[in-house]
């Protein structure tokens, strides 16, 4: 299905409508959010984690370019090959040239939502290079043919019944439910992809300047797997991805597991300084490729940057009570929720996606649960100052709030509006707002005002 | 300009410095037994603690063996001892010296050393340096880990003051290979091992 931001109403409806689909979310969002608190919890220092990971990360983006050319430094005195794009034409080129120089046939793949947001593997397919997602998840999704709903759990909408038929039907196995056995049969194909790829391509979840390292997290052990067996692997981050030091990520493990997937620690990570000449198993080219793709857009404007910060660990998604009903692919966009209804209209067009940012009840819980602290919720409110400023909002809304204005300023005026409103809906004329009462109910005034109340009933008592 | 140019030039002209970078104390674990704290974390995260001594090592792995159906294994090069020991085992095939990766990936275990374990997390971690196969503690279905005692530091802080940058790369471990996938069910063993054991001496 082609989902895009313009059509996040209907999408919303669409969602709220299929019951399999809130079942399915719901019983993932509980498990992980209810798992969460628990490992979050037994942290006394919490919040001071909070805090030192929002400092490392707002130092790093305000000297981004120092740190940026260090780890460049670094990395190429370790061996790597340090390429610069400023969108994903330029990257997917860097990608095609190399895999062309090299004659490959097959790409192993780990998760990276950078690859999505260029739509690398469709681009390679484009190209006649198989190219293969090895994480559970994005498999699924592969295979089904759809986008990763959640920036973590890419398959979270679906069922072990739906995943099962899928199987069946795309893969020829026999027909299973059982997440093992489910399980069991994508490690033996993907497995014989792992062993035969000529390429491994990956993302990259923090990059560490002072070293030159690339820092890769997660749990099936593909990306370990994807960065160790193929002759050349390559790397694609988004130029936020730096940090200072070593010992940073100290701070940031601690707080991105327990974020993304309820845990303590995840079960691998993988810190790759340089390539290893005739060694029996390990890239002997390795690549990094900085994108920006728009992240120097959102630089520019104060309010944007923190943005900059996220370390895409997924909890304001779960945290949100828009996202919880509605689910990942409403936003079409590969980053959805909170944090996708900033990055989304600033990094691929306001104008398509300027709806998203008024699709959140600006609740804060996205803040609350946000280990980097990013305030989303007021970013998320600038934004619809700005829609309403270029002129992205209907004129009757316009309108309506520009009588309100006048109306909120003299005394006089208010009452009246009000007393014509009471008497409007009172024979039942209730204005047809149609796209505003389309998905909420239009409010029904008190019978008295409270200055009425006040006048007649209850000024005398306070004398 | 290239776009490395354009890149850095935008990002030079917006550096502000306003926010110092943060210092990490570091955080010891203090008074608490590293071994207890270790096995503690590492069975909580799904793996399979043995404590033993020095002459047990053989029992123990053959007791593996036996449980897991172990026929083909793969063996890094330990000292003298430990290779001997390892030597006798009771399987189908003992691969030591294999020219690729395709070789482990048909063994049913690896038995292989690491450098430290973090008690903090019950995390295993490996540094390479050296002609080690990488893969060998992701190929297999069960990994076995040889350690000693004074292997276990506190926390990940210390790997880091110990190894500095000078290294190949780091593979930290912390429990099986494991997914959630599919409707939050936790599976083990999906690119990775399903089992790990470390028998420590
Ligand atoms: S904005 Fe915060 S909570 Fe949301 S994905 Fe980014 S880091 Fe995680």
């Amino acid at each position: 299905m082609n989902y895009t931001p313009q059509k996040f109403s209907i999408n919303a409806k669409r969602a709220l409508e299929n019951e399999k689909l809130r079942a399915n979310l719901t019983r993932a969002i509980k498990h992980t959010l209810t798992k969460r608190t628990e490992v979050v919890s037994e942290l006394s220092n919490w919040e001071e984690l909070r805090q030192l990971a929002h400092d490392i990360k707002k130092h790093t983006i305000e000297n981004l370019g120092y740190y940026l050319e260090l780890f460049e430094k670094r990395a190429i005195e370790n061996g790597i090959n340090v390429l610069w794009a400023k969108d994903g034409n330029e990257a997917r080129e860097f990608v095609i040239e190399i895999a062309k120089k090299a004659k490959a046939k097959l790409c192993v793949k780990s998760k990276s939502m950078v690859t999505e947001e260029i739509g690398l593997r469709e681009f390679l397919e484009e190209n006649g290079i198989e190219t293969v997602e090895t994480d559970l998840g994005e498999f699924i999704v592969q295979l089904a043919n759809e986008m990763p709903s959640h920036i973590t759990a890419p398959a979270m909408h679906k069922s072990r019944d739906e995943i099962g038929e899928l199987f069946a039907e795309k893969l020829g196995v026999e027909l299973t439910t059982e997440p093992e056995k489910l399980t069991a049969i994508a490690r033996k194909i993907l497995r014989e992809k792992f062993l035969n790829a000529d390429i491994g391509i990956s993302g990259a979840n923090f990059l560490v300047a002072e070293t030159g390292s690339i820092v890769i997290v997660e749990n099936e052990g593909n990306a370990g797997l994807t960065t160790t067996l193929p002759k050349i692997h390559i790397a694609i981050a988004g130029i936020e991805k730096v940090i200072p030091r070593l010992v940073d990520l100290t701070i940031f493990f601690k707080i991105l597991g327990r974020s993304a997937t309820a845990q303590r620690f995840t079960s691998y990570v993988s810190i790759i300084n340089s390539p290893r000449k005739n060694k029996p198993d390990s890239p002997e080219e390795i690549y990094i490729i900085l994108l920006d793709n728009g992240r120097t857009e959102l630089l520019k404007s104060e309010k944007l940057k923190p943005a900059l910060y996220c370390i895409k660990c997924g909890a304001c998604m779960l945290a949100c009570p828009v996202y919880q009903r509605v689910g990942g692919h409403t936003y079409g966009s590969i980053y959805p929720g909170p944090i996708g209804s900033v990055l989304t209209p600033t990094m691929f067009g306001f104008n398509e996606a300027k709806v998203l940012p008024f699709a959140s009840s600006l609740c804060g819980r996205c803040y609350e649960i946000c280990p980097v602290k990013i305030e989303i919720h007021h970013i998320l409110l600038w934004l619809r100052h700005e829609a309403v400023q270029k002129n992205l909002t209907s004129k009757l809304e316009k309108i309506v709030f520009k009588l309100w204005t006048i109306s909120m300023r003299n005394v006089k005026l208010y009452e009246l509006g009000a007393s014509l409103m009471r008497f409007v809906s009172k024979i039942g004329l209730q204005p047809k707002f149609k796209n505003w009462t389309k998905t909420r109910d239009f409010p029904q005034l008190a019978e008295k005002s409270f200055r009425e109340i006040w006048r007649k009933e209850l000024k005398n008592d306070f004398k | 300009m290239n776009s490395r140019e354009q890149i850095l030039k935008l990002l030079k002209q917006h550096q502000t410095n306003k926010t110092p970078l943060p210092k990490i104390d570091t955080t010891a674990l203090l008074n608490v037994n590293l071994v207890e704290k270790f096995k503690f974390e590492f069975e909580r995260v799904g793996g399979i603690f043995i404590k033993t001594a020095f002459n047990r090592i053989f029992d123990e792995i053959s007791k593996i063996i036996t449980t897991e159906n172990l026929r083909k294994i793969y063996a890094e090069n330990f000292d003298n001892e430990i290779n001997a020991i390892i030597k006798n085992l009771q399987v189908d095939e003992i691969i030591t010296q294999p020219h690729s990766y395709r070789q482990i990936s048909i063994v049913d275990a690896s038995i292989t050393s690491c450098d430290f374990l973090i008690a903090e997390t019950g995390t295993i971690v490996f540094i390479h340096r050296d002609e080690k196969f990488k893969s060998a503690v992701l190929l297999p279905r069960v990994h076995i880990i040889i350690a000693k005692e004074k292997q276990i530091v506190g926390t990940l802080e210390e790997v880091f003051s110990i190894s500095g940058g000078n290294f190949d790369s780091i593979f930290l471990i912390t429990g099986p290979s494991r997914t959630a996938d599919i409707e939050k069910v936790i599976v083990q063993g999906v690119h990775g091992p399903q089992k790990v054991y470390l028998i420590i001496v």
